[in-house]
């Protein structure tokens, strides 16, 4: 028997289709990233929200056939669901596999007993976990019968917390605030015994008409406590009424105490939900940037890279950087670039392509670069170096790329001082300024002019300036000024050139359906 | 000789701005106000001034309203002292040449306003550079050994001189660039304005006395070209 089970579980472990098919489940009902979620949390919503509004709608109206029988769809999906999640909270046979090999590395008789014992202990606990507890009583009121369990209809309301993310947060935030929140109930209790004491001793022994019970001091003084004050009980004696000014006067206090809590601890959660939004988001990106520090560089960065689309995050540690970057098209979030839990968090081992440690301290920098090589070895990180000094440092530190502004500016600068036209030329071609852009176009592999001179390509009618020739063949070799009536173009080869960005687009099309004037091919 | 270079501010950038005239010939002067500054590039060998140039009179000291400065370079960390710095400066000498350092696209302006030739934000040139590493990297390697390093291609302007055997030509017409290997990125046609066209605008120019080009090419090509334009009919 025991044999059995442990082939079994071997087999599921090695059955890729079986764990697909798991997976799929999985990412339905538990991940949070998934997009499959998204919908089936829109149907489970529509389901409560309808089978609530039908349960309403029968209390003062006779019951019609096919909402019933919708209402019993919708609890078989509830009760699958819920299965659903039994199910895949944990894996039943990958446990007996992995307690199976443990037995086996240190030379012991495996105990069935004791891996089944595991695995159930974790099943129940997601049994009796409070999201599953009230799954289960969302079911319940279906069955008739026991009709004073319609209360728990309600239920299924607190199942859309299930669905909603947003509103989960919330209700943790009492089960973070716990300590406060006991805080305040001690002194709202206290002040509750005190004020029913009181109007009982003074005004309950038929002092007041309507107050004849302990109940009815409670609900009195509850009533005013909460400032809500009906008036359908209110004191005649004066005893009654210096009792009721103290019991304003606490009242206020519980008050104030309250929303004073429950505002911070939401504004705190305010900004973390915000926080994971950022995550999930950079999660769901590809081939992405990471741009660490957003100071005057950042700020350059990152409008060039929306200019070209280009998908990025930014980190600051700056408090504000959400209002830093007002614009809803920036990515940012508050965080240390320095700590590989949260680069990891953000995505630097999946979807990111570079980081660019830009921050205004060398240190910081140099630290951001050994942390995201270590997180991941294949990444592009590039420096800003502060102090041209530290140049090396960070190289050896582990960056592809240092850039030193004050080094390429201080080099411009001396240009201009000989050659003030020339500058002119560069810092236009520098500052991608609307004047004219060089810019790299490829040979794509079917184009019609593999195999011709460069001659047959017509640069002049749409004014671009060839400056030379990549060929990507020959190892990257650069042909500055290639000449026309030799050079042949080859599949991959890209040209570089000057102009403006628009002939540049035109060119670019062109070049993809125009075809050679000449008909001469040199090569095939 | 117009070889003189008056750096205000001693700092990170006006060290590598100095280091690099200084390869080129260039004869480099700093005025510092700061002593502790002044001192630490005194001992680097600079040759250096404790003055501040806030005040006129010290403008009149170091210099700065002789015609024979050939540039100068305001690069002070504060955007006021710049902005005064400059106005001052370009009050007293109407032909000087003055580089401010600035550090946003809104100091360009001022600075530009305030009577500054040329305006460098380190941090905007940091950037982009940033961005071209990673949005185009093959243009970004060939930029940076056409600029920055002593590569055999470089970048260089020529001025026409009257009776050059350019005058009066146009800029389609010129096909002894093709034989010589040299490309001509723009030019600055005086007759319509003093600034920089690129060639790729598509308008056929007319080269005129006084008209300046900018090639591209290899450097002893570059050096030919040069010798064969001033050459006079």
């Amino acid at each position: 028997m025991q044999n059995i089970i442990i082939k079994l579980a071997y087999f599921l472990t090695s059955t890729k289709s079986y764990y697909s098919f798991k997976h799929f489940f999985y990412e339905i009902l538990e991940d949070t990233h998934s997009k499959k979620k998204k919908y089936f949390d829109f149907l489970m919503i529509f389901l409560v929200l309808s089978t609530v509004g039908i349960m309403i709608y029968e209390v003062n109206h006779k019951s019609v056939e096919w909402l019933t029988n919708y209402e019993t769809v919708a609890i078989l999906i509830f009760i699958a669901e819920w299965l659903g999640r039994f199910w895949v909270i944990s894996h039943v046979h990958k446990q007996i596999v992995e307690d199976y090999e443990k037995s086996q590395l240190i030379n012991q008789q495996f105990d069935l007993k004791k891996s089944i014992k595991g695995i159930i202990k974790t099943k129940l606990d997601f049994v009796f976990s409070p999201m599953s507890i009230i799954d289960l009583l969302a079911i319940l009121p279906y069955y008739r019968p026991l009709r004073i369990l319609r209360i728990l209809m309600l239920f299924r309301l607190f199942k859309l917390l299930r669905y909603a993310n947003s509103i989960k947060q919330f209700s943790d935030v009492f089960v973070e605030k716990r300590f406060e929140f006991f805080t305040l109930a001690i002194m709202f209790f206290m002040a509750v015994a005190f004020g029913s004491t009181i109007i009982f001793i003074f005004e309950g022994a038929g002092v007041n008409p309507n107050i004849n019970t302990f109940l009815d001091a409670i609900y009195w003084s509850i009533i005013t406590i909460s400032t809500v004050g009906y008036g359908d009980i209110s004191p005649v004696t004066v005893e009654g009424r210096i009792a009721t000014l103290f019991l304003v006067i606490g009242g206020l206090t519980v008050i104030a105490f309250f929303t004073s809590i429950v505002t911070t601890a939401l504004s705190a959660r305010l900004i973390a939900l915000k926080e994971e939004k950022v995550i999930g988001e950079a999660n769901a990106l590809k081939e992405f940037i990471i741009i660490c520090g957003y100071g005057r560089m950042g700020k350059v960065l990152v409008e060039e890279f929306i200019k070209v689309k280009q998908k990025f995050i930014v980190i600051d540690n700056a408090d504000d950087i959400f209002l830093h970057s007002n614009s809803q098209t920036i990515l940012s979030i508050k965080g240390d670039a320095t700590d590989s839990a949260f680069l990891s968090n953000i995505g630097i081992n999946k979807g990111a392509s570079s980081i660019i440690a830009l921050t205004d301290n060398d240190a910081v920098n140099l630290s951001i670069i050994l942390t995201a090589r270590s997180a991941n070895p294949n990444i592009n990180i590039i420096a800003r170096a502060n102090n041209p000094k530290v140049k090396k440092k960070l190289y050896l530190a582990g960056a592809n790329e240092v850039i030193s502004a004050n080094d390429i500016s201080a080099l411009i600068a001396a240009e201009y001082v000989g050659q003030p036209i020339a500058f002119d030329a560069i810092d236009d071609i520098l500052l991608n300024s609307e004047g004219a852009v060089m810019d790299e176009i490829k040979i794509i592999k079917k184009s019609n002019f593999i195999g011709y001179k460069l001659e047959n390509i017509d640069f002049s009618s749409f004014n671009l300036t060839l400056i030379g020739i990549i060929e990507l063949s020959k190892s990257h070799k650069f042909n500055f000024n290639p000449k026309r009536d030799q050079f042949i173009i080859k599949s991959e080869d890209i040209l570089i050139v000057i102009g403006h960005v628009e002939s540049i687009s035109k060119f670019k099309i062109d070049l993809i359906s125009s075809k050679p004037k000449v008909s001469k091919k040199v090569i095939n | 000789m117009h070889n003189k270079i008056i750096i205000y501010s001693f700092s990170e950038i006006s060290q590598k701005i100095a280091k690099t005239l200084q390869d080129k010939n260039y004869q480099v002067t700093i005025v510092e106000e700061d002593e502790k500054k002044y001192n630490e590039a005194k001992q680097l060998g600079y040759d250096v001034k404790n003055l501040s140039l806030m005040d006129d009179d010290n403008i009149f000291e170091v210099g700065l309203n002789l015609p024979n400065i050939k540039a100068f370079f305001c690069l002070d960390d504060d955007k006021n002292t710049n902005l005064f710095i400059t106005l001052s400066v370009r009050n007293i000498n109407k032909d000087i040449k003055i580089i401010s350092v600035s550090a946003t696209k809104e100091d360009n302006k001022t600075l530009l306003l305030a009577g500054a030739n040329k305006t460098i934000n380190p941090y905007e040139i940091g950037a982009l550079r940033i961005f071209r590493t990673l949005h185009k990297p093959l243009i970004s390697n060939i930029l940076d050994d056409i600029l920055f390093t002593k590569s055999d291609i470089q970048i260089a302007e020529i001025t026409i001189e009257k009776g050059s055997i350019f005058d009066g030509v146009y800029l389609d017409d010129l096909k002894i660039i093709d034989k010589k290997n040299i490309i001509i990125l723009g030019i600055t046609d005086m007759e319509i304005s003093d600034k920089f066209v690129f060639f790729s605008t598509g308008i056929n120019h007319k080269i005129d006395e006084g008209d300046t080009l900018v090639l591209l090419g290899h450097e002893h090509d570059l050096k030919e070209f040069k010798t064969m334009m001033t050459h006079i009919i």
